[in-house]
């Protein structure tokens, strides 16, 4: 072969290389496993562990799965960093538990700071929501890249409503408490919302105090829960409960599935809860759920008091420091994350993706026709979405739950119950 | 050659119980925040320990736990005696109803407590719905959720649940008993009553210090009836030792003081479990 052909020949292999998608070229040339900790029990794994299927029959590269539950993942993420076993390439973490693992030093910023390799392009980080990119990022770094978001809307049963004579939903607190009263009749509730104690009633109380103008802590990091906004809004909370009489009195130990199960079955006629709803309602056979109220679900952006505003959360795989292959985890992560697996995500899972684009891409507006003002109302909520991320984000919930609980079946006054949290929350930080 | 025998289950039983129950002990005396390693694990002596008995929380865990652990456990050896009784005659189809009784032990306790939740749901669960239909109630009750009601919810669960535990190893001691007893104590005049005081309760002592020994010791680390159907509300009234010491674990991170608790635990069992054994551990004897 003549130096010329071999030149050319070298050339074009370099270009075709060029050309192949960079998780594939970057895949082939790792080692031949990428290890990854998934969570099981969420809406997202039917569709992921379809993803890590197709990567491995498109790379070769065999996925080592970890499989965990919801409650105890964290935990056992921990002792696994610390062990360094397994030592997981890629990790699925809800983002409310990603300040402690970002303080505990065990995940790897991903905007190129720690490895110039593992960066998310700035095309990619253009396409996704500015507020779900500001829930994975801690002192300046990204941490994690987002893979399904759930931030809350408000759900209400359409016929219900024009029995009632209400033409639209309430769009304010006192249209809210109105209109409940309304719908407040023989065994059915006007109003549901999740109110366990722990994260769940902490998450209602956070979207109230945004909604009345208040912040969860202040720039450095203590309780501003305990303002006159954080009293008007847990004091709303209580009155749902005690005074309005429009949720039903067992709602403080509710969690997402008997909210969503009560709205299903037709017995709250208005609820605060997850994107994920919708499809359970409307597509239930698709879910696996079944559903009285198919054809009769309204949706709409929470009402508010001050502030038009709802709480988000993202699904985030991250890359942790005692990784094996890091850039293999990047690679998967990158497939997991590329626009063609959010398009699935959407199609298929009926999620909803952190990526913009997604929804207004012609597929999903051809084969999801009656989805689309949904994903438009829910492009606008994340928007102004405030991210329940926050420092020792479960030791501060569990805390704050119980004397939310307290208030709630009025052993205290609301006042003394954001007293207290904030006496606790202060001291859990100071450790 | 024995201890060779025995040394495969003594090796397992080591390594998965005694060396996690002492580095626990080990881990007590230290201050350790899983989620911040670069704190270190510095000694601290008792001071988990005053921590604890400084916490209005965990007081109130302890006392709710041994509260329950009273409650549920007399109210399960009562109805687990009749049960007992009940089974011990003859009657058709007693086999078949031995093996129904032991159903609800049968269940998984997290499939009992998800049951549970879901019947005792105050705007659609079954129990309510049943309650009004029949005109028991006149409105919905807060089983879960009112905390009047949440405690004593938890305790009727519990005891369904366990009954049939005991009743089975009180009927063992009971299929125990010579019937020459009886006759004996027929022949001398005693009533179906005296015999039962004289004969029986004394010589079920073993059978009962049994089941009160197992029962105690599970009922000290309840877990999951709580932790499912409540989280320990509402108000933390139903609060238990084991639950206490998972938040302070999984939730907080608090290895230290969560390790402390889980000690005290152990302590108050085993605390309980030697007063057992010293009051009714005694010979068996007839009046």
């Amino acid at each position: 072969m003549r130096r010329r052909e071999f030149f050319r020949l070298g050339a074009g292999a370099v270009t075709a290389m060029g050309l192949t998608p960079a998780w594939t070229r970057a895949a082939a040339a790792q080692a031949k496993k990428v290890s990854i900790g998934v969570v099981v029990n969420t809406s997202d794994y039917k569709w992921i562990k379809l993803l890590l299927q197709q990567y491995e029959q498109k790379t070769g590269v065999k996925i080592e799965e970890f499989q965990y539950q919801s409650g105890d993942v964290i935990p056992k993420y921990t002792m696994a960093f610390e062990a360094k076993r397994p030592r997981f390439d890629v990790v699925m973490i809800w983002d409310f538990y990603m300040p402690q693992m970002v303080a505990g030093k065990y995940l790897l910023p991903l905007d190129g700071s720690a490895d110039p390799k593992i960066k998310l392009p700035d095309e990619d980080r253009a396409d996704y929501f500015n507020q779900s990119l500001r829930g994975v990022t801690f002192d300046g770094h990204l941490y994690g890249v987002p893979e399904s978001l759930d931030a809350g809307m408000l759900y209400y049963r359409k016929d219900l409503f024009a029995e009632a004579g209400l033409k639209q939903p309430p769009r304010t607190w006192d249209e809210l408490v109105e209109y409940a009263k309304k719908l407040t009749k023989g065994g059915q509730w006007g109003y549901a919302f999740i109110g366990a104690p722990g994260w769940t009633n902490t998450y209602t109380f956070f979207e109230f105090l945004h909604q009345a103008g208040g912040t969860f802590l202040d720039v450095k990091g203590a309780p501003a829960f305990n303002s006159e906004a954080g009293l008007k809004a847990l004091q709303f909370m209580v009155d749902l409960r005690n005074k309005h009489r429009v949720v039903p009195p067992g709602i403080n130990t509710y969690l997402n599935t008997e909210v969503q199960t009560g709205f299903l079955n037709g017995t709250f006629a208005m609820a605060r809860h997850w994107p994920f709803l919708f499809g359970m309602a409307e597509f239930s056979e698709k879910w696996g759920a079944k559903s009285a109220v198919k054809g009769q679900t309204g949706y709409a952006r929470l009402p508010y008091l001050v502030k038009d505003v709802a709480g988000f959360n993202n699904w985030a795989y991250c890359i942790p420091t005692t990784a094996e292959n890091p850039q293999a985890g990047w690679d998967l992560i990158q497939f997991l994350t590329s626009k063609d697996s959010c398009l699935f995500e959407m199609l298929f899972g009926l999620d909803m993706t952190a990526r913009q684009s997604i929804y207004r891409h012609p597929e999903v507006k051809a084969k999801m026709p009656e989805f689309v003002p949904f994903f438009d109302l829910f492009a606008g909520i994340m928007q102004t979405a405030v991210p329940f991320v926050f420092p020792e984000a479960a030791g501060v919930s569990e805390v704050m739950g119980q004397e939310i609980d307290k208030a709630m079946v009025g052993q205290i006054t609301p006042k003394q119950a954001l007293d207290a949290a904030a006496a606790r929350v202060r001291d859990l930080v100071k450790r | 050659m024995a201890y060779g025998f025995i040394l495969p289950s003594l090796a397992l039983i080591g390594g998965v119980m005694a060396y996690p129950m002492f580095y626990s002990f080990y881990l007590s005396f230290h201050f350790r925040i899983l989620s911040r390693p670069r704190l270190g694990t510095p000694f601290v002596g008792l001071a988990n320990y005053l921590e604890a008995f400084r916490d209005p929380l965990f007081l109130r865990a302890l006392w709710q736990t041994v509260y329950f652990s009273v409650v549920s456990i007399l109210a399960e050896c009562v109805i687990g005696l009749g049960v007992a009784l009940l089974l011990n005659q003859r009657f058709r189809g007693r086999n078949v109803t031995r093996g129904l009784v032991l159903l609800p032990w049968m269940l998984s306790p997290v499939v009992a407590a998800f049951t549970w939740a879901w019947l005792l749901n105050d705007a659609y669960g079954l129990v309510n719905f049943l309650l009004m239909k029949l005109g028991v109630l006149h409105g919905p009750v807060l089983w879960l959720g009112d905390v009047g009601w949440a405690m004593g919810t938890i305790i009727v669960v519990d005891v369904w649940r366990e009954v049939p535990f005991v009743a089975v190893v009180l009927l063992a001691g009971l299929q125990s008993i010579p019937d020459e007893l009886y006759e004996a104590a027929r022949i001398d005049g005693a009533t179906p009553g005296q015999s039962f005081v004289a004969v029986t309760l004394p010589l079920l002592k073993p059978s009962f210090m049994v089941a009160l020994l197992m029962r105690t010791m599970i009922a000290i680390r309840l877990f999951e009836l709580v932790f499912i159907m409540t989280k320990g509300g509402p108000a933390s009234t139903t609060e238990m030792l084991a639950t206490f010491t998972y938040k302070e674990a999984f939730i907080k991170f608090n290895m230290g003081y969560s390790a402390a608790t889980s000690v005290i635990m152990l302590l108050l069992s085993l605390g309980i479990s030697l007063v057992y054994i010293r009051t009714m551990g005694g010979e068996t004897a007839l009046r």
